[in-house]
């Protein structure tokens, strides 16, 4: 699924990752965890194409293409989904609309149909309702006024209608209360199947006691130093991470 | 130099020559055309022309793309009222709140003129020339029993695309009426001047819908004159053409009014489009809002400003202007101005203006979600816009 090797990067003028390497194999779940600085999000960014993070060597292979070729919007209908740290607002563009233009969107690369309004709204109001999310989310403007949370519920709602095959989560648990943190999960183990794949960002190993990674590995200054399974989780709770910076 | 009368007039188109004009309002206009012969033409010196090359006026020629299969803004259930080269088409029969009589038939005493000798004058001369020139228009009076959403539209819809012609029309709303005008540009090369005398208690909704074929050009002054207690809200598109050039000036005649105005400026190719509000507060207690949002691309060029004067004594005035600009091209150019001279002790004001450019964040979110970047540019520029869509 996805093949992170040797990867060196820039955010802006400043060099970030070092030598990252992660391999994840469809199905597979990893969890990413590490201090506050240490290049998670930009390992995200990398992943999704954000256009100030800059490979300076390495390789990301993706389903067997060259990742850091294709443009952000054909990572995504290729099936690449990022759930931002910080989703941004858009004033006067309703959350429905800019959803269902992605939807077409991403249709229309893979040479598929557009879904008609009334279909689509069917398939969202379904989605919403096993979300357990409040459907007048969706009339107002894109994240406008959304609180901290609901923000967050937005980005695994917009997963959810996309079904991408690669998800990566930048610390959607993050300020979450244990109600909309069950929701997190709820929508990351309803997509789960054998050939969808999820990189999840987060501090917490709480969200791991709801999402049960396959993996957890652990990025310091810009490269993984450790991995192992959830146990590793639970020792960096009650250990931190200075053990292992040295 | 010459003045404006001897080039321009040749280019006036005068569909309308043989119109009995009362004797007050043909010495009006011969006054008029008397005083702008002595002016100076439009030029870059002035503020007001700064960016806006004035030397296309008088291309007689202009490259028009032609309208293929012309589509009418949408009038269901208005008045529509058409300003043609053919005079002035009401349609059916009009209903009881509403009478329209030709501008021959002003009474005098609702005549507004132009100040032609003041400092501003020869800033104003583009418009200015209307008041000798204008061949036809209406005077709309809307009395207190129109109907909630009573709508008037006022389409100006010329086949003559090279010379000017000019239009003028009074619209007046009685106290306490309330009244949605649409003004419409279709066709033509259209100078055109209109009062809006909002009376006490009325309340005014204007929309303004300029999106111009590349070639075509429009020069327009919109004068409004508010009186106790009334409210305008007027929503301004100004869109591509060759030149547009728009002035809004606004008089308080009385205290406790308001008027809100919401312009989108969206020029691209070699557009020159020119929006300039100008408040006069000369009574307490009155409030103007002004909100632009302009988007300039190629090498087009958009001149926004919006002043305010506040006369000593008019405290409690409040105002505010809120500009800002997106540049979408390396060789678009914006000039963004908002000014306040205030001569009053009490004001409440707040102004702003940025030029930027398309929030990259926005951008990448969008896209990352699937959606080309020509289509994301598309909603980002939406989103932009809804700031200044106030009705
Ligand atoms: N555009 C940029 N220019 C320069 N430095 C940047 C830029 N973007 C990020 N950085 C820096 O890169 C480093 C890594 O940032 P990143 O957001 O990837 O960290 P993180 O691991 O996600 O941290 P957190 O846990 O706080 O979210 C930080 O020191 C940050 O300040
Ligand atoms: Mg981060």
């Amino acid at each position: 699924m996805l093949e992170i090797k040797d990867i060196y990067a820039k955010a802006g003028d400043k060099e970030i990752l070092k030598n990252l390497n992660l391999s994840v194999k469809p199905g597979e779940v990893h969890a990413i965890m590490g201090p506050n600085g240490s290049g998670k999000s930009t390992m995200g960014n990398l992943l999704a194409g954000m256009p100030h993070v800059t490979a300076t060597s390495g390789s990301v292979t993706y389903q067997g293409k060259d990742l850091l070729q294709m443009e952000p919007e054909d990572r995504a209908a290729e099936g690449v989904f990022l759930a931002f740290q910080y989703p941004v607002e858009i004033p006067g563009v309703n959350n429905m609309y800019f959803l269902r233009t992605a939807y077409n969107a991403q249709r229309k690369h893979r040479g598929e149909e557009n879904l008609d309004s009334a279909s689509f709204l069917r398939m969202v109001k379904e989605k919403i309702k096993q979300l357990h999310m409040s459907d007048d989310l969706l009339k107002r403007p894109v994240n406008v006024g959304f609180s901290g949370g609901e923000k967050k519920r937005n980005e695994v709602f917009q997963m959810a209608v996309l079904e991408p095959n690669l998800a990566i989560m930048d610390e959607t648990d993050s300020g979450l209360d244990i109600d909309a943190l069950r929701v997190v999960a709820d929508g990351v183990n309803q997509l789960r199947s054998p050939d969808r794949s999820f990189v999840i960002i987060t501090h917490y190993q709480r969200l791991l006691d709801y999402i049960e990674p396959d993996f957890v590995h652990v990025l310091v200054d810009g490269q993984i130093v450790k991995s192992g399974t959830k146990k590793l989780a639970l020792e960096l709770e009650e250990q931190g991470y200075g053990w292992l910076e040295d | 130099m010459a003045g404006l009368k001897i080039d321009w007039l040749a280019d006036a188109n005068q569909p309308n020559s043989n119109v009995d004009w009362p004797a007050w309002m043909q010495a009006k206009k011969e006054s008029a055309l008397e005083t702008l012969s002595h002016l100076p033409g439009p030029h870059r010196k002035l503020e007001l022309w700064r960016y806006s090359d004035a030397s296309r006026l008088q291309k007689s020629e202009l490259s028009v793309t032609e309208k293929t299969d012309q589509e009418l803004p949408d009038a269901a259930d208005a008045v529509v009222i058409t300003l043609s080269d053919a005079g002035i088409d009401l349609g059916e029969s009009l209903p009881s709140w509403l009478t329209i009589q030709p501008i021959q038939e002003l009474p005098e005493n609702q005549w507004l003129d132009m100040d032609l000798s003041g400092a501003l004058a020869k800033e104003l001369v583009v418009q200015s020339l209307n008041q000798g020139l204008f061949t036809h228009g209406v005077v709309v009076n809307v009395t207190a029993d129109a109907p909630k959403d009573a709508t008037v539209v006022l389409r100006y819809q010329v086949n003559e695309p090279n010379q000017w012609t000019y239009l003028r029309n009074a619209i007046n709303l009685a106290a306490d009426a309330e009244v949605i005008i649409d003004e419409q540009f279709i066709s033509g090369r259209i100078n055109v001047v209109n009062h809006y005398h909002v009376a006490d208690n009325a309340r005014l909704t204007r929309h303004q819908l300029n999106v111009l074929e590349s070639g075509q050009q429009h020069v327009s002054l919109q004068h409004f004159t508010l009186a106790e207690k009334s409210f305008v809200q007027s929503q301004n598109r100004h869109e591509s053409g060759d030149l547009q050039h728009h002035i809004h000036w606004v008089d308080f005649t009385a205290e406790n009014a308001e008027y809100r105005s919401g312009s989108v400026n969206k020029a691209g190719d070699n557009s020159h489009i020119a929006d300039i509000v100008v408040v006069n507060h000369a009574f307490k207690n009155n409030v103007s809002d002004v909100t632009h949002r302009s988007l300039a691309d190629d090498s087009a060029q958009i001149f926004n400003n919006a002043k305010a004067v506040v006369a000593k004594g008019a405290d409690g005035s409040e105002i505010i202007q809120d500009l800002k600009n997106i540049l979408l091209s390396k060789d678009a150019k914006i000039a963004s101005k908002p000014e306040l001279e205030v001569y009053a002790d009490e004001v409440v004001a707040a102004h702003g203006s940025t030029i930027g450019t398309l929030d990259d964040e926005i951008l990448f979110f969008l896209r990352s979600r699937g959606i080309g970047l020509a289509q994301a540019k598309a909603i980002l520029m939406v989103s932009f816009e809804q700031e200044a869509i106030i009705c």
